[in-house]
């Protein structure tokens, strides 16, 4: 066996706090360790070339990079090893960076540790075998779930790509929540106004079919193959397609929950959508005195919303604008916890609010009570730190974002994770914002957490971007690491066969043993464990891989 | 509750015309020179025992991978015995659909290996034999399940000896049917009572080591297992043997190293593998050549486990093995 171990200075982000020097001399008495190397940046064009020339100088078979975490430059690596005409799973990648030398700042412990890893990468990457990456057809069409404003501008992109597009809303109409904005911040434009342009250039499409009023009942299958049945008005509907975004949008907070607010027992007491709603309706005395109440439904623990909805500062501040703007002698106050005007320009209108005369009370309100007057609120001051009670004409709940109701019905229909909030759990929350841990499944706009109208667009157009990626080639390369089954050794007690979230392991009742639906495994290696005679495997990722690894993290050195 | 009462020879009769079925077959124990041993029953009922006051092997082991193809079987057999059938047919080891398994109260059993002279037989001899609470195995010592109401049905000894059958499922039900008599109010009373202490599990590792250090690694205690079910263990291939590589590595850098003994691996990943299964019937204490009491171990993991779960090996066709289920709220006060 010939092994090249390449350590990674990563600039001064590893060498720092761990003695790359040390490590490379370190590994050299290892018979089995052909060239051992520091480099100041593996992944530089002058570092691939380094390992390149080695392994062509030396005829290595096994490749070790210890540098950052296995996700970052993971693509780059391989093809460096396939260039070589090395089987691209004989590479091994350990993190001395994101497991260590971000970790602690002792030079000695940290260059311990990655001495260990690196160890137990050499260990491992012995039973290293060279695997091969199967190549399936995926059908370039792509379902888009939710037709609010996010998934019109995933389906819109997706179809402009040229991909066949199934979107499917649960309500008779498009658009969501947007078409019932009045004005949309920051270009005032009317909500169903963007929700037609986008309709119409979506509706004359060939390559687009809209279901409205239908529901999804059953998905199931891979990636490049899922498909769908589909509940619409005309009957049931079964759809195959390569992969999904799933954009269902939010439910507004329902302030019922708190009661001491009022809400639903005295109509003074409005929210923000019930104010969009009423648009020109609304009938208020002369010079009104108006409450707007920040953060209903958002950052309060005691309801279970401790997170920060984004969108509904702003909505506040365009409340007391329209108001001001309306009734120029009214009086209009904010209370609020934090102004979080987020978007761009978000500061600037805030400043303009103040300045057209809205007053902004930093205050927890307490209750709201109703009297033939007006409402009055109770409330503490919480920079002067002092209780006060106020008489208001009306009071506006600036109400956040919640999880749709159908959240949990639909992350098990499509496999996707929820958080603690029930949003839908994005795989990465910087790296991959989009993706869910199920391949082609994608998740866009406010289900994964509040966003405003500008940002479920760009997160739909983003998450059908990242799709087209995906099916775009017309064909996909599986991941080897794929179990499989020794049916010699299966007892045929069905246990992995339950333990499969991904429903890809068969029973067999002739033989009765089971066997592995490829293209449906998603190598998660559940099986594995639950397996009493080791009968199913996931390659590349062996019992005796795993055994000596731990045991060269273990062992006395 | 209502059961038929067994007068004379009415179960082995009710057996007999069972057996008359072309393809019909019963399990059961048979009288042979003053010993009791398990048999496959075809066409005759000779020499045939309700009771087993021996304990060899847990009969359980012969059902797996018992696939009837058409040939209808009925199990007479120990309530540990069935219950371990029961976990076998959650596992798919066994098809339930052409068994019907009835289980007998059971008062405790004689170690082969302790056996001497002539075995009691008879709910007389039994009685003073077992009255006894020191004599017997250490796993029917400690069991708690000696009645037979597990299975299709149910064969109980009141406290004057009688013999009454109770019907549990359909398939039971028709069995029953073959035999005389009508059912009757029948005495909550067995022929002796349950066991009234048993032992606390109570280990540590120190103990496990010595006793387990006697271990000779052969195996019997997995093959006589019945719930150790795996037409190829694991411990079968080399996954646990040194391999030449690793040891390698280690020698090289540490100029010598000790041989794996494994030992307490087998025994801890056997543990694991069984521990919600194992009925505790002491079957690998039986086949161990070294004497480890590995009853102790195996049951008092086992309990503890099961416990935990609220599950009961072989108390129901219908609970799920916990290794199976996923519940969300469940080990909360799994801390220990």
């Amino acid at each position: 066996m010939k092994t090249g171990i390449f350590i990674c200075h990563c600039g001064h982000n590893i060498k720092h706090t761990v003695d790359v020097k040390r490590l490379s001399e370190y590994f050299k008495k290892y018979p089995q360790v052909t060239v051992s190397e520091d480099y100041p940046f593996v992944c530089s064009e002058p570092g691939q070339d380094m390992i390149s020339e080695s392994i062509g100088k030396y005829g290595l078979d096994r490749v070790i990079i210890a540098s950052c975490a296995p996700s970052l430059h993971g693509e780059l690596f391989k093809d460096l090893l396939r260039k070589k005409d090395l089987n691209p799973f004989l590479l091994r990648r350990v993190s001395i960076r994101e497991h260590c030398s971000w970790v602690g700042d002792d030079i000695e412990e940290n260059t311990e540790k990655a001495k260990r890893l690196i160890l137990s990468g050499l260990y491992g990457a012995a039973h290293y075998v060279p695997l091969e990456e199967k190549q399936v057809e995926v059908d370039k069409s792509a379902l888009v779930v939710g037709g609010g404003v996010s998934g019109l501008s995933a389906a819109l992109f997706l179809s402009k790509m040229g991909m066949q597009v199934y979107l499917v809303e649960k309500e008779a109409q498009l658009g969501g929540r947007v078409r019932e904005l009045k004005s949309v911040w920051p270009t005032r434009m009317n909500g169903a106004k963007i929700i037609e342009e986008m309709e119409n250039e979506l509706k004359g499409r060939k390559n687009v079919e809209i279901f409205a009023s239908t529901k999804i009942t059953n998905f199931e299958g891979f990636f490049g193959n899922y498909q769908a049945t589909l509940d619409t008005p005309e009957g049931e509907r079964r759809i195959t397609i390569g992969g999904a975004v799933v954009s269902i949008g939010f439910a507004p907070f329902d302030p019922v929950i708190k009661p001491e607010l009022q809400y639903g027992k005295d109509p003074r007491v409005v929210t923000t959508i019930d104010l969009e709603r009423a648009g020109d309706d609304l009938k208020l005395p002369d010079n009104p005195r108006i409450a707007i109440l920040h953060c209903i439904g958002s950052r309060d623990e005691q309801i279970g919303k401790p997170y920060c909805s984004r969108i509904c500062c702003i909505n506040a501040l365009r409340v007391g604008e329209s108001i001001k703007e309306k009734y120029s002698d009214s009086y209009v106050e904010s209370f609020y916890m934090d102004v979080r005007a987020h978007p761009r320009g978000g500061e600037e209108f805030f400043e303009d609010t103040q300045e057209k005369g809205v007053l902004f009370t930093r205050a927890n309100i307490g209750e709201i009570i109703p009297t033939p007057s007006g409402l009055v609120l109770r409330g503490e001051d919480t920079l002067l730190g002092e209780a006060f009670e106020r008489e208001f004409d009306m009071a506006v709940l600036s109400v956040g974002m919640s999880p749709p109701e159908d959240s949990k019905e639909m992350a098990t229909l499509f496999k996707i994770s929820l958080d603690k909030d029930k949003f839908f759990l994005e795989a990465h929350i910087k790296l991959r914002p989009f993706d869910t841990a199920v391949k082609g499944i994608f998740i866009a706009g406010s289900c994964s957490g509040p966003k405003d109208a500008e940002e479920s667009i760009n997160h739909g157009r983003a998450a059908a971007l990242k799709l087209y990626g995906f099916l775009n080639l017309g064909y996909a390369f599986v991941d080897p690491f794929i179990s499989f089954v020794d049916s010699k050794r299966c007892s045929g007690c069905r246990m992995c066969e339950q333990a499969c979230v991904a429903k890809a392991i068969k029973y067999d009742e002739e033989k009765r043993v089971v066997h592995v639906e490829e293209a449906a495994c998603m190598g998660c290696g559940l099986c594995n464990s639950t397996c009493p005679s080791s009968a199913i495997s996931l390659r590349g990722y062996f019992d005796s891989i795993i055994d000596d690894e731990i045991s060269a993290l273990l062992e006395a050195i | 509750m209502k059961g038929k009462k067994i007068k004379d020879s009415a179960m082995e009769n009710a057996l007999g015309k069972f057996l008359e079925q072309e393809q019909y077959l019963v399990m059961g124990f048979e009288k042979d020179k003053g010993d009791v041993y398990h048999r496959i029953f075809k066409d005759n009922l000779d020499n045939y025992s309700l009771m087993n006051p021996v304990f060899a092997t847990n009969g359980a082991l012969y059902l797996r991978r018992l696939f009837a193809k058409g040939a209808q079987i009925v199990i007479v057999l120990r309530p540990c015995e069935v219950r371990a059938y029961i976990e076998l047919v959650k596992l798919t080891q066994i098809e339930r659909r052409n068994i019907v398994a009835v289980s007998i109260d059971c008062f405790g059993t004689i170690s082969s290996k302790d056996k001497n002279g002539d075995v009691p037989s008879g709910p007389d001899e039994i009685k003073s034999f077992f009255g006894d609470p020191e004599k017997g195995r250490f796993a029917c010592k400690n069991c708690r399940e000696r009645r037979g109401v597990v299975g299709d049905a149910g064969i109980r000894i009141d406290e004057s000896g009688n013999f009454w059958t109770f019907p549990y499922t359909e398939k039971g039900e028709t069995l029953l049917s073959l035999m005389e008599g009508d059912p009757e109010e029948a005495p909550q009373q067995m022929l002796i009572g349950e066991n009234q202490q048993v032992q606390a599990f109570q280990v540590d590792m120190e103990t496990f080591s010595k006793d387990f250090s006697k271990c000779i690694m052969c195996m019997n205690c997995r093959d006589m297992c019945p719930v150790c079910y795996c037409v190829d263990c694991v411990f079968n291939g080399d996954e646990y043997l040194p391999k030449g590589d690793a040891l390698f590595n280690k020698i090289f850098r540490t100029g010598s190293t000790g041989m794996p003994r494994g030992k307490e691996l087998f025994h801890l990943i056997r543990m694991f593998h069984v521990s919600q299964t194992c009925v505790g019937c002491g079957a690998c204490e039986e086949a161990c050549p070294q004497g480890i009491p590995l009853t102790k171990y195996f049951k008092g993991i086992s309990e503890r486990l099961q416990g935990m779960f609220s599950y009961m090996s072989g108390r129901s066709f219908d609970e799920s093995i916990p290794y199976l289920t996923f519940v969300e709220d469940e080990l909360k006060d799994a801390d220990d």
